[in-house]
C-alpha cells in the first residue's frame, strides 16, 4: 500500500472521527469504524472496506462472510450456511475477501479486499451475502463471575458486530419499487405510517421513504437506508411520525420512495396517505 | 467492565478527487492529492448494561428463572432467587431517521462453570428493526430465559452472545 493511499485513509479516518464526535461523545469507547455500509459489485471486480480501530486499545477483529434473509416483516435474520438453497448461497462461493483476522492499534485502519469472481455459467440476477465485522472479546472483558458462595451466579458477554450487505449483479438484472397500502394511525399517543413497499424484478431496491403534504416539499417524517431484497415481494415498512409535525401539515398526504441504489436511476414512487 | 462498541460508518457519498478508494492510486505526479471525503452516516453500538440473572439456588426439580426486557424476573418453582437482575441493553446512536435491523446470532448458548456443569439459556428481544429518532439515537434489550437443572451445581457459569446491527 503506497503512501498516497495511507494518507488518503487516514483523512477518512480523521474525517470520520470528527463526524462522530457527538456520538463517541456517548459511548464509552467507540471500538470499530466501517466504511463504506454497502456494497454493489460487477462480476470480476474488487472493491475494499476500511475497518478502522476508534477505540482507545488495540482490538483484535474477526471478519466473516454470513447469509442473511430478510422476512415480509422487513427484519433480517440469519440464516444456517447449511440448510441454505444452492441458490441463496451462491454468493459465498463468488466473494473472497482477506484478511479475515485484523488486530488493530488505536486509531489504526487496515483495509479488507473484497473480491468478486463469478464463473461464466452462472445465471444473471443478484446475489447476496453480508460481511460481518465482530470485536473479538478480550478474556478481561467478560463480566467478572461474583463469588458464588451461595448458590450460583452467572456473567454473560455479549459480543456485538455490525453487517453490511455484498451485493453482486450478474447481467444487470431489473428492478422497481412501488408503494402499497398506505395507513396512518395513532395508538397510544404515537402517530405512525404503516406502509408496503412493493419490489418487482430481479434486483433489490433501496431509497428514503418520506412522509409529507401532497404539495409540499418537507417531509414531516423521514426513514432512510430503507431495503427490499430479492426474496421478498414485498415488505412492511413502520415510519413513527411526530404528532406535531403531523398536526403541523394540512391538506392531503402522501408517501414517497426514493430510490438511492445506483442502479435505479433515482426512481420516484408515491402513493396517497389517507389521515385517520 | 470495558464498554465496547462497534461502529460502522456509511459512506453514502464518497468522493475522492483522483483516486477512487477501490483503485490503486496512481503514481503519476499530475495527481494534486486533493481527496474530498464526504460522510454522511455513522453508527455506533454501545452496550449499557449486562443481562444479569441475579442470584439462584437451585432444588431438586429443574426450573427456569426467565429476565424481561423491563428487568423483572420471573423465578421457577422450587428455586430461590435474590439479588438484582437487568435485561441487557445496547444502546444505538447514529444518523438521524436511518433503519437498522437488528439480530441475536444464537438465540441458544450454553454456559459452563469451568468444568462439566452448565446451563443452557434461550435469548430473545422484541426489537428486530429499528429506525433511529431525528437525534440519531434508538435501542434495544435482550431478554434471557435460564434452564436451571436439578441439582445444579453451584459455582461461576459464563457464556458469551454475539447481537449484529444490520445494514440492508
Amino acid at each position: 500500500m503506497g503512501y498516497y493511499m495511507k494518507r488518503i485513509m487516514m483523512m477518512v479516518a480523521m474525517a470520520a472521527s470528527h463526524a462522530l464526535a457527538p456520538t463517541i461523545a456517548q459511548a464509552a469507547a467507540g471500538d470499530l469504524l466501517v466504511a463504506p455500509t454497502r456494497l454493489i459489485m460487477a462480476p470480476n471486480s474488487g472493491g475494499e472496506v476500511v475497518v478502522n480501530n476508534t477505540g482507545d486499545r488495540a482490538t483484535t477483529y474477526r471478519i466473516s462472510l454470513v447469509l442473511r434473509k430478510m422476512t415480509a416483516q422487513g427484519t433480517i435474520e440469519s440464516v444456517d450456511e447449511a440448510t441454505a438453497s444452492q441458490r441463496d448461497a451462491a454468493a459465498l462461493d463468488l466473494i473472497t475477501y482477506a484478511p479475515r483476522k485484523i488486530t488493530l492499534a488505536p486509531q489504526q485502519s487496515q483495509t479488507v479486499r473484497i473480491g468478486v469472481r463469478v464463473p461464466p455459467t452462472m445465471p444473471g440476477g443478484e446475489y447476496r451475502a453480508h460481511l460481518l465485522f465482530r470485536a473479538v472479546p478480550d478474556v478481561a472483558d467478560a463480566a467478572a463471575p461474583q463469588p458464588a458462595t451461595d448458590g450460583m451466579s452467572i456473567s454473560l458477554t455479549p459480543i456485538y458486530g455490525v453487517t453490511i450487505p455484498v451485493i453482486v449483479r450478474v447481467g444487470e438484472p431489473k428492478g422497481s419499487a412501488s408503494l402499497s397500502n398506505a395507513r396512518l394511525s395513532v395508538q397510544e399517543g404515537q402517530a405512525q405510517l404503516d406502509v408496503d413497499l412493493m419490489r418487482a424484478g430481479e434486483r433489490s431496491v433501496y431509497g428514503t421513504l418520506d412522509l409529507m403534504q401532497s404539495d409540499g416539499k418537507t417531509p414531516i417524517a423521514t426513514i432512510k437506508g430503507v431495503a427490499a431484497y430479492p426474496e421478498v415481494a414485498q415488505r412492511h415498512i413502520m415510519l413513527p411520525v411526530d404528532r406535531a409535525a403531523l398536526a403541523r401539515a394540512t391538506g392531503p398526504l402522501k408517501v414517497r420512495f426514493v430510490e438511492t441504489d445506483p442502479a435505479s436511476g433515482g426512481a420516484v414512487s408515491e402513493a396517497p396517505v389517507a389521515r385517520p | 467492565m470495558t464498554k465496547k462498541s462497534v461502529q460502522a460508518l456509511g459512506l453514502t457519498a464518497m468522493l475522492f478527487a483522483g483516486a477512487a478508494l477501490s483503485i490503486e492510486p496512481a503514481h503519476a505526479a499530475s495527481a494534486t492529492g486533493d481527496a474530498t471525503v464526504k460522510i454522511l452516516s455513522a453508527i455506533t453500538v454501545t452496550k449499557s448494561s449486562d443481562l444479569d440473572f441475579g442470584k439462584i439456588v437451585p432444588s431438586a426439580a429443574a426450573a427456569t428463572v426467565a429476565i424481561a426486557e423491563d428487568n423483572s424476573r420471573v423465578c421457577g418453582s422450587g428455586l430461590s432467587c435474590f439479588g438484582t437482575t437487568t435485561a441487557g441493553a445496547f444502546a444505538v446512536t447514529g444518523t438521524a431517521n436511518e433503519t437498522v435491523s437488528v439480530a441475536i446470532d444464537n438465540p441458544s448458548i450454553t454456559l459452563t462453570d469451568g468444568g462439566s456443569n452448565s446451563m443452557a439459556v434461550a435469548l430473545a428481544t422484541t426489537t428486530s428493526a429499528m429506525t433511529l429518532s431525528g437525534t440519531g439515537a434508538g435501542s434495544f434489550k435482550v431478554a434471557g430465559t435460564l434452564n436451571v437443572g436439578a441439582n445444579q451445581v453451584a459455582g461461576s457459569y459464563s457464556g458469551q452472545y454475539s447481537v449484529s446491527v444490520s445494514y440492508q
